[in-house]
């Protein structure tokens, strides 16, 4: 029993004699220790500046796909003048604007022409795929409400159709008014407008609803181009 | 399964740049690394070279150190092991540093106590032990490193760690007396 305790204390002192002739100095220690931890700071700032750099990285990709996937839809919308109710019909309205926007003025005449033509081929469409076949019955079709939210629609393309038939045929004159160059072939052009207009309303499918007091009101803004 | 040590958090907080989880690891690793590698070489620029290059690779590996399945105490040390081995593996074939008395370490001779130079004395017998007993006597009684550490870093289980330390204790023990 003896022995082991000295067996035991002599290991300890050992240890701790081997300690003490191992122990580093302090000037090493403080240097290493202000080294590593410069590096670690460093390290620290490196990673901000990448972590930053990857942030940009990202972000600009995702801006690259997210255009290119919106300027790819909507110039498949618009090449394909997709429906009102197409998925991409919002991507062919952005369209048409951006070619708005993108025109000279004499352009965007012609522009609101071929957009007028659209918006009056959407309301026919969705009014046509509404209708029910038709039935041989005593009940009359047109008893049938409208759905609100279709309804709704139909009213907003017959506004845009009021709009850009009317937009046309303002900026027509004022065309006329500042350009002496182009009056009498922009003056001839409107009246084709607006005899298509007439025509295309005139050919539209007989719908089961009462017509559309803005389709009315282009109707008499065209017949009163044609009378002048 | 990976046995959790608490400087993984420190380890965690150093991935995203934390000096203050530096300033902690550096405290409580620098000693016993540099007793392991005073012990083991026995050159005091050396042994401090050796344990600022292991705080180099520490900074520069930490992303590759996995906290969740990983024991930062048993990496450190296997980059403190490997740092070791390098050296001996890249060191020249008569190095005056290497020799017993060298360096500092003969100009401090006069001053330094017979403990000292019973350390010494030690030191050059565990030379001569097998290659495993050393690197245990360096882990065990130098760095005083926990059983768990030992048995992540050599790959052995903490019991037979025990026995292997009894042994090599018995067989310094004659030494000592």
């Amino acid at each position: 029993m003896i022995d082991f305790i000295k067996e035991q204390l002599a290991v300890r002192r050992f240890k701790k004699s081997l300690r003490a002739y191992t122990r580093p100095d302090q000037v090493f220690l403080k240097s290493a220790r202000t080294r590593f931890i410069n590096l670690a700071q460093q390290r620290a700032s490196v990673k901000a500046v990448v972590t930053r750099s990857n942030s940009w990285k990202y972000a600009t990709i995702a801006i690259v796909v997210v255009f290119s996937m919106t300027s790819g839809m909507a110039v498949f919308a618009d090449a394909n003048n997709v429906s009102a109710t197409h998925p991409l019909y919002n991507f062919k309205r952005l369209s048409e604007q951006i070619r708005l926007g993108l025109s000279s003025p004499v352009q965007q005449v012609e522009l609101h022409q071929v957009f007028a033509h659209r918006r009056l081929e959407e309301v026919t469409e969705l009014e046509a795929n509404h209708d029910d076949p038709p039935v041989v019955s005593t009940t009359s079709v047109s008893d049938k409400p409208v759905p609100d939210k279709l309804q709704v629609r139909i009213d907003e393309l017959n506004k845009d159709f009021q709009k850009e038939t009317e937009t046309a045929l303002d900026e027509t004159e004022n065309i006329i008014e500042y350009s002496n160059r182009e009056t009498q072939v922009k003056s001839r052009d409107s009246a084709q407008f607006c005899r298509d207009i007439l025509s295309s309303i005139k050919n539209r499918p007989k719908s089961n609803r009462p017509p559309s007091p803005m389709v009315d009101h282009i109707k008499d803004r065209c017949r009163e181009v044609l009378e002048d | 399964m990976a046995i959790k040590d608490q400087f993984n958090v420190l380890a965690e907080a150093l991935q995203k740049g934390d000096s203050g989880s530096a300033e902690k690891i550096f405290d409580h690793f620098s000693k016993p690394i540099y007793a392991f590698f005073m012990a083991r070489i026995r050159h005091k620029e050396t042994a401090q070279d050796l344990t600022q290059e292991v705080f180099l690779k520490v900074i520069k590996n930490i992303e590759q150190f996995d906290r969740k399945s990983g024991n930062f105490t048993a990496w450190i040390w296997q980059i403190a092991r490997n740092s070791a081995i390098d050296y001996f593996r890249h060191k020249k074939p008569s190095y005056l540093a290497d020799l017993p008395y060298e360096g500092d370490n003969i100009i401090e001779e006069p001053i330094k106590s017979d403990e000292s130079a019973k350390v010494r004395e030690i030191m050059t017998i565990v030379e001569d032990f097998p290659p495993e007993e050393q690197e245990l006597f360096q882990m065990h009684f130098v760095a005083d490193m926990s059983y768990t550490d030992i048995a992540q870093i050599t790959g052995k289980t903490e019991s037979a760690l025990r026995v292997a330390i009894h042994r090599l204790r018995k067989k310094l023990v004659p030494y000592l007396k």
